[in-house]
C-alpha cells in the first residue's frame, strides 16, 4: 500500500521475499527468535505490546499473506499454503527453531504450523486461539463494526482510542473487506480444523495456551481443550490491574502479557 | 413510443413475519421456521404458479423465474423446478430463470443437462439467467465460499458452454472442476445453447462478461444515476466486441402497479412496496456481501458513495422510489409515459415488472397484471398488440388480452346501473370513488 498511513502505532514494515510473495514484515530486539502471529485485525501496527516483548527476545511480527501490508496472492487456498509460507519465511531468515506465538486467527495458524513442522518449535504459546470446533462464540463473518467491538473489548473499547483509528475511512472499509477475505478464503467453511485432534499429538515442545479472563470472541471451554491435545501444554489465564482481560489482552494488558510470554520463552530456551 | 418486449417476475414472498425492526439481522437469513404456516405456504406457491401462468393468456411476452433461498424473501425460489412446472402449463410464452446458482452445484453438467431438458420440455422457449447468488445464498447454503464466487462461477459457466458446443465426449481439467468425460446429453434445442441473461448490479466486471458473450443485461435495483452509467458501460463493452446492439440486450425491471387511477394505484401498491424496501431488501452489510462477494474496486466505489445501495434502503420513501424508476405506479397513462422515460434514458429493449409487489394478494396482481397487459403493452408493441410469439398469426378471434387492448373499438353502448344518491353510473369504473360519474 503506497498511501501514507498515519494512524498511531502505524510503522511501515520491512519486507522480505518469500518464494514471490512480497511479506511484510515487523522485527526488533535481541536474544531468543520469537515469530508472533497476529489476529484477524489490528495490523499495520507496532504495538506497545510489542515494543513490550522486544524489549527481552528477538520479535518477528510477519503479516500473514492478505493481511496488512503483505498481499493477498492468488496461489492461497488453505491452511497449508499459509504453513508452508511461514516455513519457507524461517528459511529465509537462517531460523531453524523459532519461540512461536499466535493470538486469535493466528493461534489456529501457529497451531497448524505446529502440527506440520513440530520440529521447528522452541515453544508454543498460543493467546485466546481459534481453531478447534465451535471456538468462536458468534458468526465471525455476519458481525457489524459496533458488535466486534463490544465483542473484543468488552464495551470498553472507548478507553483505547488510538487502537481504534485507521485511516481514511474508505480505505479501510476496503482494506478490512480483503483481510476478511483472506479470512473467510481459509476459514468460511469449516470453521474449524478437525485434523488439529489428531496431528496435535505430534507437539513435543513446551506448549502454553493463555487464556482471557472474559473472552467474548473465543469460547475459552473449547480452547482449554489445546492443553488436551498437546502433551504437557499448560493454560494459564492473563491477568491484570484495575482490568477484566477480554479477547486482545495485548491492548488491555500490553506489559503483563508481554511479561507472561518473555518468561515462558526463558523457561523454554534449551 | 419505444417498441419494448415485457416480461414479468412475481416474487412469491411469504409475508407473515415480523417486521424487520422488530427480527432485527435475522430477517434475511434465519427467520424461525416457526412463521411458516403450511396452508399460507402452500396458497402462496399455488397462486405464484397460476399468475405467472396467467402471463401467456394476457399476451406478455414471456415470464422469468426468480432463484432464492433460506428465508421468507421467496418461497419460490427453486428456479428449475418452477419452469418445469410453468413450461408444462404453457405452450407458447417464453420461460426465463434468474438461476440456478451455478455455484450451488457440486458439477455445473448438472445446470448444464437442467438446461437441456427445460428447452426441450419448453419446445425452445426457455432462456437461463445467470446469477452469482446475492450474498445471503452465500451465508445460508454454506457450499459456495464467497471468496471463489466469481472465479468459480466463470469456470462453471465456461464448462457448461463447452459442452453446449462439443459433439463429443471431452475432458475438463479446471481449477475447480476436473472430469474425465464431459459428455451432454440431451442437448438444447436452440443452439448452441438458450438465451443467456446476466443479473447485474453494477460490477464492470460482470457488465464485461455479459457484453463478451452476447448475453442480455438484466438491470437490476440500483439508484437510478448508477444505472444509466450501467448501461453505457454495457453498451461501451457490446461495441468493443464489434457487434451492433440491440435494445433487447438490456432488460430494464422495475416494480410495476397499473389501476385505474393514479391515487387508486398508489393505494393498492404503497403498502407492498413499502414493505419490499423495509422487510426484503435491506439487509446489514456483513449479509449483503460476505467476504470477497464484491471487488475491492466495486466496493471502494460503493463506500466513496452514489454506489449500490450505499444508502439504507429501508430508509426509501415512496416518492424516492417513484423518482428513481424503482417503481411505476399510476393509471395507464402515467405508467406508459414513465415506462417510455424509462426505457428511453436506457436504452432498453424489455421490460422485466415485479408485477405483484412480492406481497400482493393473487386477485390484486391479476389485476394489476390484466390492466397493464390491455392499456398499456398494446402502445409499445407494432402490431395488433401482439407478443413476440404470437406473431405468424392473424386472424378475427384475439389471441391474448394485449391483442384485445390494441384491437377493441369503442363500447357498442356503456354499461349502466344506478347507484343510490348517486344516479346512473358507468359500472365499469364505479368501485374507484373519483370516476363515479353519473351517466347523462
Amino acid at each position: 500500500m503506497n498511501i501514507a498511513n498515519h494512524w498511531p502505532f502505524y510503522t511501515a514494515p520491512d519486507f522480505i521475499d518469500v518464494h514471490g510473495l512480497k511479506t511484510a514484515i515487523r522485527r526488533k530486539g535481541t536474544g531468543e527468535a520469537v515469530k508472533y502471529l497476529h489476529g484477524a485485525g489490528l495490523t499495520r501496527r507496532w504495538l506497545p505490546f510489542h515494543e513490550a516483548l522486544s524489549r527481552s527476545v528477538d520479535l518477528i511480527v510477519p503479516e500473514h499473506p492478505g493481511y496488512g501490508d503483505t498481499p493477498f496472492p492468488e496461489w492461497l487456498d488453505g491452511f497449508s499454503d499459509v504453513v508452508i509460507h511461514y516455513a519457507e519465511l524461517l528459511d529465509q531468515l537462517g531460523i531453524a527453531k523459532v519461540h512461536l506465538v499466535g493470538h486469535s486467527f493466528g493461534g489456529w495458524i501457529a497451531a497448524e504450523i505446529a502440527a506440520f513442522f513440530p520440529e521447528r518449535l522452541a515453544s508454543l504459546q498460543l493467546i485466546a486461539p481459534a481453531g478447534l470446533k465451535d471456538a468462536f462464540r458468534h458468526d465471525i463473518f455476519r458481525q457489524t463494526g459496533e458488535e466486534v467491538l463490544a465483542r473484543v473489548l468488552n464495551g470498553d473499547h472507548e478507553k483505547y482510542p488510538d487502537y481504534l483509528e485507521e485511516g481514511d475511512p474508505v480505505e479501510a472499509i476496503v482494506h478490512n473487506y480483503i483481510e476478511s477475505t483472506t479470512l473467510a478464503r481459509l476459514a468460511w467453511q469449516p470453521r474449524h480444523d478437525a485434523k488439529l485432534e489428531r496431528r496435535l499429538a505430534r507437539v513435543k515442545a513446551p506448549t502454553q495456551i493463555i487464556l482471557a479472563e472474559d473472552d467474548r470472541v473465543i469460547n475459552n471451554d473449547v480452547a482449554r481443550r489445546y492443553a488436551d491435545l498437546i502433551t504437557g501444554a499448560q493454560v494459564v489465564t492473563i491477568t491484570a490491574p484495575n482490568v477484566t482481560t477480554s479477547h486482545l489482552p495485548f491492548v488491555q494488558a500490553p506489559t503483563e502479557l508481554a511479561a507472561m510470554v518473555s518468561a515462558f520463552v526463558s523457561r523454554s530456551k534449551e | 413510443m419505444r417498441e419494448l418486449e415485457f416480461y414479468i417476475c412475481n416474487g412469491g414472498k411469504y409475508p407473515f413475519v415480523p417486521h424487520r425492526d422488530e427480527l432485527g439481522k435475522t430477517r434475511f437469513i434465519t427467520t424461525p421456521t416457526k412463521y411458516y404456516d403450511d396452508l399460507r405456504g402452500q396458497q402462496i406457491v399455488e397462486d405464484y404458479v397460476e399468475d405467472t401462468v396467467l402471463a401467456e393468456r394476457l399476451g406478455y411476452d414471456g415470464v422469468v423465474i426468480i432463484e432464492q433461498h433460506g428465508g421468507p424473501n421467496s418461497i419460490v425460489g427453486q428456479s428449475i423446478t418452477m419452469a418445469a412446472t410453468i413450461i408444462a402449463k404453457t405452450s407458447r410464452m417464453r420461460v426465463g430463470t434468474v438461476g440456478a446458482l451455478l455455484n450451488s452445484y457440486l458439477t455445473p453438467m448438472r445446470f448444464a443437462e437442467e438446461i437441456a431438458t427445460l428447452d426441450i420440455l419448453s419446445k425452445g422457449r426457455y432462456f437461463a439467467g445467470l446469477p452469482m447468488g446475492i450474498g445471503g445464498n452465500y451465508h445460508s447454503l454454506g457450499v459456495m465460499n464467497p471468496t471463489y464466487a466469481r472465479e468459480r462461477f466463470r469456470e462453471a459457466h465456461d464448462m457448461i458452454m463447452a459442452a453446449f458446443k462439443s459433439d463429443a465426449p471431452f475432458k475438463w481439467d479446471g481449477k475447480f472442476f476436473q472430469s474425465e468425460y464431459v459428455n451432454l446429453w440431451p442437448k438444447p434445442i436452440q443452439k448452441p445453447g438458450p438465451e443467456m441473461w446476466v443479473p447485474a448490479a453494477g460490477s464492470r466486471d460482470s457488465l464485461a462478461f455479459a457484453a463478451e458473450n452476447g448475453y442480455t443485461y438484466l438491470a437490476v435495483l440500483v439508484p437510478w444515476p448508477v444505472l444509466l452509467r450501467n448501461c453505457q458501460q454495457f453498451k461501451q463493452a457490446v461495441a468493443e466486441t464489434g457487434k451492433d446492439f440491440d435494445s433487447r440486450r438490456i432488460a430494464a425491471t422495475a416494480f410495476v402497479h397499473v389501476a385505474e387511477t393514479d391515487k387508486q394505484a398508489r393505494l393498492e401498491a404503497e403498502g407492498h412496496f413499502m414493505s419490499v424496501l423495509q422487510n426484503s431488501l435491506g439487509s446489514p452489510f456483513h449479509d449483503s456481501f460476505p467476504p470477497g462477494h464484491v471487488t475491492p474496486q466495486s466496493l471502494r466505489g460503493m463506500a466513496a458513495g452514489g454506489g449500490y445501495r450505499s444508502v439504507d434502503i429501508a430508509k426509501t420513501t415512496f416518492e424516492d422510489g417513484i423518482k428513481s424508476g424503482q417503481f411505476i405506479v399510476g393509471s395507464p397513462d402515467t405508467v406508459a409515459e414513465r415506462i417510455e422515460e424509462i426505457t428511453t434514458q436506457m436504452d432498453a429493449g424489455r421490460l422485466l415488472m415485479y408485477p405483484d409487489g412480492w406481497t400482493m394478494p393473487s386477485w390484486m396482481v391479476r389485476k394489476n397484471m390484466t390492466i397493464f397487459a390491455e392499456e398499456v403493452m398494446p402502445r409499445f408493441r407494432k402490431r395488433d398488440g401482439k407478443p413476440v410469439w404470437d406473431q405468424d398469426k392473424a386472424g378475427f378471434a384475439a389471441n391474448t388480452r394485449s391483442e384485445f387492448g390494441a384491437r377493441r373499438g369503442p363500447v357498442p353502448a356503456v354499461p349502466t346501473a344506478d347507484i343510490q344518491g348517486v344516479g346512473r353510473v358507468d359500472i365499469r369504473t364505479s368501485h374507484v370513488p373519483e370516476l363515479i360519474v353519473p351517466v347523462k
